[in-house]
């Protein structure tokens, strides 16, 4: 690998830039109109910029993404998290167009994509799921019938769901019947694929996620958990490693299901399987995310290891050289998302033409 | 911008840019290691008192109130912690 693509911007573009610098590879960071003063256009040995502001235009603008990767001869490409990192379409495209995608192959992200496809799956392999309809609903009558098989809150959710978009909770036949045709509606809107399905409302879950490295031979290890359940409408806010509530027996049991999960579903690169606990601590799966995560840094303190590295190298075809037992987990690691938008305006977010950023100046005391 | 033994910032934001209105409004990172959950809880109070920025309002006196919670600093939380201790409309 000579020459890496970033088809990404913000923190993720400039840690990926990071990495590649120390590991003696050259970038090359692509930008939009609106960021022509990003500091990952600063940090890259090459910046091109590939459309206007809007994403759409831009950082999902696939066509332009691939056209300057073969321009710049660039002959991989790392797609961070968000716009483009779990798109197969992209990922097949690289595949096609003899570029490296820096994550699983497409085959995989089409099928972990589709929440009720993974759900079908892992619940073969073995992991435990949260009962639930076994794939699509079809109809109301379906879910009606489901939802009192499994009984009250049920969850209706979007299969192309993610985000925190297109969950609704139904306590009663009747709330069902309303929410079932709502989620139905938003998925069509947000995710253009009305496919949902159904399942038990786990109460008061912890939201704990496993991380795991797969290499290209077989080789998968899990790095232990990251808890994310300080969350504000789905959207995870403060994350630490280990969860106050996971403990040695605990960690092994999820890990396990976490190898064996990516095993199933012949996963390569870094992923992350995220499961619920509920109160009496035991778990579920919920989805697995393939992609480079925002909170992976607290796993990389917690290790020692450096997660985006592993991720390059195992998408060079390199074995991973630590095994499962050699994973050492020392001390405590918490992360805050700094975001900026106004808790006492509803959480709206803050950015407008005029914020410019001016950090610390600080008044020293006179005494 | 916080620093010193244990922290770590992941941000893209410098002394004079603009942040743009389009994208996601993550604008930094603060990770912090300690060597048990209450050296790494105040290092976060500590990085939290640190991170001073102008120009832009942010959510870190929200993520001060959260971390200083009894019921998080006891570690007796789930998914609903902020609907139902912080009383903000989610």
């Amino acid at each position: 690998m000579n020459k890496i693509l970033i088809a990404n911007r913000g923190e993720i573009a400039v840690r990926i830039i990071r990495a590649c610098k120390e590991m003696n590879i050259k970038t090359v960071a692509v930008y939009s109109e609106a960021d022509k003063d990003a500091l990952h256009t600063k940090l890259a040995d090459q910046a091109i910029c590939i459309g206007p502001a809007a994403s759409t235009k831009s950082y999902l603008n696939i066509k332009n993404i691939i056209e300057t990767a073969c321009l710049t001869k660039a002959d991989s490409i790392h797609p961070g998290f968000g716009f483009l990192s779990e798109n197969s379409q992209f990922a097949k495209i690289c595949e096609e167009s003899n570029i490296k995608f820096i994550g699983p192959s497409s085959d995989v992200i089409e099928l972990l994509g589709n929440k009720s496809n993974a759900k079908e799956l892992m619940k073969e392999a073995g992991v435990p799921v949260i009962p639930g309809s076994d794939g699509r609903v079809e109809k109301i009558e379906d879910a009606i019938k489901i939802a009192k098989e499994i009984g009250y809150p049920v969850m209706l959710k979007a299969a192309a769901g993610g985000g925190g978009k297109g969950i609704r909770i139904a306590n009663n036949p009747k709330e069902l019947e309303t929410n079932y045709n709502i989620v139905k509606q938003e998925a069509k809107i947000s995710f253009n694929d009305d496919e949902i399905y159904i399942e038990k409302f786990v109460k008061n879950p912890r939201h704990v996620e496993i991380q795991i490295l797969a290499d290209e031979h077989g080789n998968v290890i899990h790095l232990g958990e990251r808890d994310c359940s300080i969350q504000r409408n789905h959207q995870k806010m403060i994350e630490e490693t280990p969860s106050t509530i996971v403990d040695d027996k605990l960690r092994k049991k999820m890990g396990e299901a976490a190898v064996k999960a990516a095993k199933i579903a012949n996963y390569t690169s870094c992923g992350t399987v995220e499961f619920l606990v509920d109160e009496d601590k035991n778990f579920y799966f919920m989805e697995m995310n393939t992609r480079i995560q925002v909170e992976h840094p607290i796993t990389e303190m917690r290790t020692g290891m450096d997660l985006v590295k592993s991720q390059i190298k195992i998408a060079a075809g390199e074995e991973l050289k630590i095994k499962q037992k050699e994973v050492q987990f020392k001390g405590h690691s918490i992360e805050c998302r700094i975001n900026a938008e106004n808790p006492k305006k509803k959480f709206m977010p803050c950015p407008r033409k005029d914020n410019r950023v001016k950090l610390a100046r600080w008044k020293w005391h006179s005494n | 911008m916080p620093g010193g033994n244990g922290i770590r910032i992941d941000s893209a934001i410098y002394e004079g840019y603009t942040i743009p209105p389009h994208y996601d409004s993550m604008i930094a990172k603060i990770i912090v290691w300690g060597a048990n959950r209450n050296e790494a809880v105040a290092k976060m109070k500590r990085a939290l008192e640190e991170f001073v920025i102008e120009g832009v309002e942010t959510n870190r006196d929200f993520l001060f109130e959260i971390i200083r919670n009894p019921d998080f600093i006891r570690g007796n939380f789930d998914t609903s912690f902020m609907e139902k201790r912080l009383q903000y409309d989610c």
